[in-house]
């Protein structure tokens, strides 16, 4: 406002003054306001006469009274104002700024963005299987119970339902017990089709216990637990969803397993898991028939829930002492059981959770490198803006304004690569949980949430921080000394290169943990698919038969009916051998028994370990390549109807269980332990197997002959010569031939099953070396960064050095050096990093320590040929610096 | 926004037509410091808005443009509210008729 306009009035002054407080952005408005006001207001004094002094007094009071006005209004709009606009100017200057440089700002996003993606993506994993914690209600309060058998060193195993209800009757510290049968297979008709389905079969306090209830209908009632009762089922909500379309009214209806109607009394929710596994329906107990009453078949899963204030230890000693009055009432069924009680979620999490964390920790070391790396490219880039920086300090930039730019910069780029990142991990998650082993996929589904996109902001923001705070803080220094800064430019040069090269030092030795790491897994996983199983694996193909109820209620049309699908199944072209077991190796549970041999004390059978019980039909063993090292194999006329004696096989391992160095051949064993039989002949012994896992040792077997035990569910077994998918399909259609309602699955070659047997420990080492060979690229591409710069700040001293007589290939192994210092020392920290690792690692091993020489060697080698590479280019390029053009470059 | 009887006499004043700061300081006998804080937290939550008055105007005035307020629907509302919370409200206003 120019002087002639200016209104004149007491407190004039004093609006100026008082105005300075006001945000600039309203300070204008704000003078204008009172101005006028004031000039309004003296005029009128004028005009009426009273412009005298108390009048110019109360108007200067009433303008000082603005501050108020003033001060409401900074507190209302300043800071904010400020600040907003300050951050969208900082947000398009560093915007502008990243533009310019698409190359650099293209490999930093990128270098974060597959960081951030890949550390998102196995945070899903974490988040739905170790942190959304059990779907279940106050989970603490959980325990599962096994029987801990002394005899076989085995400390989780099922329970008898005879023990079950001892422990549910005499229990004082545990508030409730629940029993279950994780994967009871049964027939489910519907219509003209027939599919065989899982149930998990459960006592009627089952939900209870959990603190879960159906989502429509009810649980089960105590009644439904007895034997006789009305059989009933509850559907999940993805049987309910797939077979049903979600039908509202189905509570109530009935439908058929087993070829017997069951009544619908409940669908669960979605978000129920069933611990066991998944399944389709559960039923009550009573659907276990006549395992309910035998005391000696462990066959239950038992959780409980304790009492309020009563601890784990506590239910143990209780449950250890119920277990020792069990042994003395049962000593033949209960000899060497004791109990085990661990909390329900390490007994569901413990096997997967440190496979999840060994990746999370490896997926953070890689973002960490990352960080690494892109804070190098941005310490590098600071340096060549010295000017730019200068001549903003020369404008009157502060350190802190210049500061807060970079640190802008690389929180945008962090913001993008986060963005970006996202957009991977969805795509990264949903691969994953296309591989995501069993093991871990029972547990919960893993997918995209809100706490994991917190996630992937809180590692955007923390990259941020890393790459960006370091290049900031040393910019800002530099750029709030320009007087100083030719005297000091020396100094900080090496400062920063020291940084830089110590950075680089972190990322090796994170990325060499990493590569040793990925390195053991992947001898171990070679070791165990290069594991004998015990028989062929090749050319091996296999259909899973199952006879319902009521049509093959007799064990004559059992037998009926296998011996013409063996007969025809003999007859497919290609076929050349077939046979058929009851539990396929490494892929069905486990079944076991305790065996008497004839004439023995039976105390014997009931300090020794069960043994494995299998049924085996047809040329099962020569179908699959296990050896008949004494005696025979079985033969058709071995039958029931023929009146023959019941035979039996025995592997290597149960034949030195129970007769030591005698022959097996010959000898009779009752299985169940009772001393009175009925007694199976031993007619030979076979080659141990591997069957529960390729970890474990093979464990003894005793296979009964199907064609005397007639069980109900066979897998069908064949050799073929050539292609095996018309095998496959020629099964099918031959059980299709016999009887077209009957369901076939787990249709299969054996090399699914063998990846099957291993699809957790792939699904571990896949990752884990996709991880490793990321962070080797990282850090190889660091140290050529950091050498790269290097060579080309010391042009000129390099030149000079020419000049002065020295060689190229000097200069190049001069360069080269500089490369492996930073790797040799790397080296200890790594080493120490290996020695934290492998605690984790060990129990993921196989046949293969953690100090592996040669794994470790291997690792070592590979990072420092990477790093070799890395070095090499800049060191040709220094060893080529013309003496003459280097004395030129200004330093 | 919480109404106490300063701001409830501003925003009455305003709904009887007092449009201007001071003039509203002469009325209701409020400080400076009192009567702008409170016209700026009312517009802020639209119980009141301001305008510049026309510049020909001033001009013949030979002063410059004052601001003036006025009462929005949502203010009068408030207004009838608190003429009901304080029934002495309506005779507070110096030189201004109380409503009938």
């Amino acid at each position: 406002m120019s002087a002639e306009t200016r209104p004149v009035f007491p407190g004039a002054t004093v609006l100026e003054v008082v105005a300075r407080l006001v945000p600039e952005s309203h300070r204008d408005e704000w003078l204008a306001e009172w101005r006028a006001e004031g000039t309004h207001a003296w005029r009128a004094a004028l005009k009426a006469d009273r412009g005298d002094a108390v009048a110019a007094w109360s108007l200067r009071a009433r303008c000082l009274g603005g501050i108020m006005d003033a001060l409401w209004l900074r507190r209302r709009h300043g800071t904010t104002i400020r600040r907003t606009s300050m951050f969208a100017h900082d947000v398009r200057f560093a915007a502008r700024t990243l533009l310019r440089r698409p190359t650099f700002t293209t490999i930093v996003v990128t270098t974060l963005a597959l960081c951030i993606g890949a550390n998102t993506t196995i945070f899903s994993v974490v988040n739905s299987v170790l942190l959304n914690g059990l779907p279940y209600s106050r989970v603490d309060g959980l325990v599962a119970v096994y029987s801990n058998d002394t005899k076989s060193q085995r400390d989780r195993n099922q329970i008898s339902v005879g023990d079950y209800e001892d422990w549910r009757a005499r229990s004082r510290t545990l508030a409730a017990v629940a029993g279950y049968f994780p994967n009871w297979t049964a027939t489910y008709t519907g219509g003209d089709v027939a599919e065989r389905i899982t149930a998990g079969v459960v006592s009627a306090n089952f939900l209870p216990v959990l603190g879960v209830a159906p989502r429509l209908g009810r649980a089960f009632s105590e009644a439904e637990d007895k034997p006789g009762s009305p059989k009933t089922v509850i559907l999940t909500h993805a049987f309910w969803s797939r077979v049903f379309s979600e039908d509202p009214a189905i509570v109530g209806k009935t439908i058929t397993l087993e070829g017997a109607p069951y009544t619908v009394v409940g669908v669960m929710g979605s978000t129920f898991a069933f611990p066991g596994g998944k399944v389709d329906v559960l039923a009550p107990l009573p659907m276990l028939g006549n395992f309910l009453v035998r005391r000696e078949v462990h066959l239950l899963n038992v959780i409980a829930r304790l009492r309020d204030g009563v601890s784990g230890d506590a239910a143990y000693r209780e449950l250890d002492g119920i277990a020792a009055q069990l042994r003395e009432e049962h000593p033949r069924e209960n000899a060497g059981f004791g109990v085990t009680v661990v909390p329900l979620r390490t007994a569901i999490l413990g096997d997967v959770r440190r496979p999840i964390l060994l990746l999370f920790s490896a997926v953070c070391a890689v973002l960490l490198i990352g960080c690494a790396n892109v804070a190098n490219l941005m310490l590098g880039r600071a340096g060549s803006r010295r000017q730019e920086l200068a001549v903003r300090v020369a404008m009157g930039a502060e350190p802190g304004v210049i500061a807060r730019q970079l640190l802008t910069e690389s929180a945008l780029i962090a913001v993008v690569a986060g963005a970006i990142g996202s957009v991977l991990a969805v795509a990264g998650t949903r691969a994953l949980s296309r591989i995501v082993p069993p093991s871990i996929g029972r547990i919960a589904d893993v997918q995209l949430d809100g706490r994991v996109f917190a996630f992937t902001l809180v590692a955007s923001i923390t990259a941020a921080l890393l790459c960006g705070l370091a290049p900031a803080l040393s910019s800002a220094r530099g750029a709030a000394h320009p007087a100083l800064q030719e005297s000091t430019r020396g100094m900080r040069t090496r400062r920063r290169r020291r940084f830089q090269s110590g950075l680089v030092v972190g990322e090796l030795a994170l990325s060499l943990v990493l590569v040793v790491s990925a390195g053991l897994l992947i001898n171990s996983f070679m070791r165990l698919a290069q594991l004998n199983p015990g028989f062929r694996t090749d050319h091996l193909v296999k259909v899973k038969v199952s006879l319902p109820s009521p049509a093959y209620g007799n064990p004559i049309a059992r037998g009926q009916f296998q011996d013409a699908l063996l007969a025809r199944a003999r007859e497919l072209p290609g076929v050349r051998s077939i046979g058929a077991v009851s539990r396929f190796p490494l892929h069905d549970n486990n079944i076991t028994t305790k065996v008497l041999v004839e004439g023995a004390d039976p105390a014997t059978a009931d300090t020794r370990g069960d043994v494995d019980l299998r049924s085996a039909a047809g040329d099962y063993f020569a179908a699959m390549g296990i050896p008949v090292i004494a005696g025979r194999a079985f033969t058709t006329s071995e039958r029931t109807d023929s009146g023959s004696t019941p035979v039996a096989i025995v592997n290597r391992a149960a034949s030195r269980l129970l007769f030591g160095d005698q022959p097996a051949v010959g000898r009779r064993v009752s299985l169940g332990g009772q001393a009175n039989g009925p007694f199976f002949e031993v007619v030979g012994v076979v080659g141990d197997i591997h069957d529960a896992s390729l970890r474990d040792q093979p464990r003894p077997q005793i296979y009964t002959s199907a064609q005397q035990t007639m069980p109900g569910t066979l897998s069908y077994v064949a050799r073929v010569e050539g292609a095996t998918v018309p095998a496959l399909t020629g099964l099918r259609e031959a059980v299709k031939a016999l009887d077209p309602r009957l369901p076939i699955y787990d249709v299969q070659t054996i090399d699914d099953v063998m990846t099957g047997a291993s699809l957790s420990d792939r699904f571990t080492t896949t990752l884990l070396a996709g991880f490793s060979m990321l962070a080797l690229l990282l850090a190889a591409l660091g140290t050529y960064g950091v050498i790269a710069q290097s060579v080309s700040e010391r042009t000129r001293e390099i030149g000079l050095r020419i000049a002065l007589g020295a060689q190229s290939a000097g200069v190049l192994r001069m360069v080269l050096r500089e490369g492996l210092v930073l790797l040799g020392v790397a080296l200890p920290l790594a080493l120490a990093g290996i020695w934290v690792a492998s605690n984790t690692l060990r129990s993921l091993l196989f046949g293969v320590t953690p100090a592996d020489p040669i794994t470790v060697s291997v690792a070592l080698l590979t990072l420092a040929g990477a790093t070799l590479v890395a070095c090499y280019l800049p060191a040709r390029r220094a060893a080529r610096v013309d003496p003459m053009v280097a004395m030129r470059v200004a330093d | 926004m919480r109404v106490t009887y300063p701001t409830a006499i501003v925003l009455f004043a305003v709904s009887r037509g007092v449009r201007y700061g001071f003039d509203i300081m002469d009325t209701t006998g409020l400080h400076s410091g009192t009567v702008y804080p409170i016209l700026r937290r009312l517009e802020d939550a639209g119980m009141v808005r301001s305008r510049w008055e026309a510049a020909t105007k001033a001009r013949d005035d030979q002063r410059p443009p004052r601001r003036y307020y006025q009462v929005t629907g949502a203010g009068l509302s408030v207004v009838d509210a608190a003429l009901e919370r304080f029934p002495g409200l309506a005779g507070t206003l110096r030189g201004v008729a109380a409503p009938a």
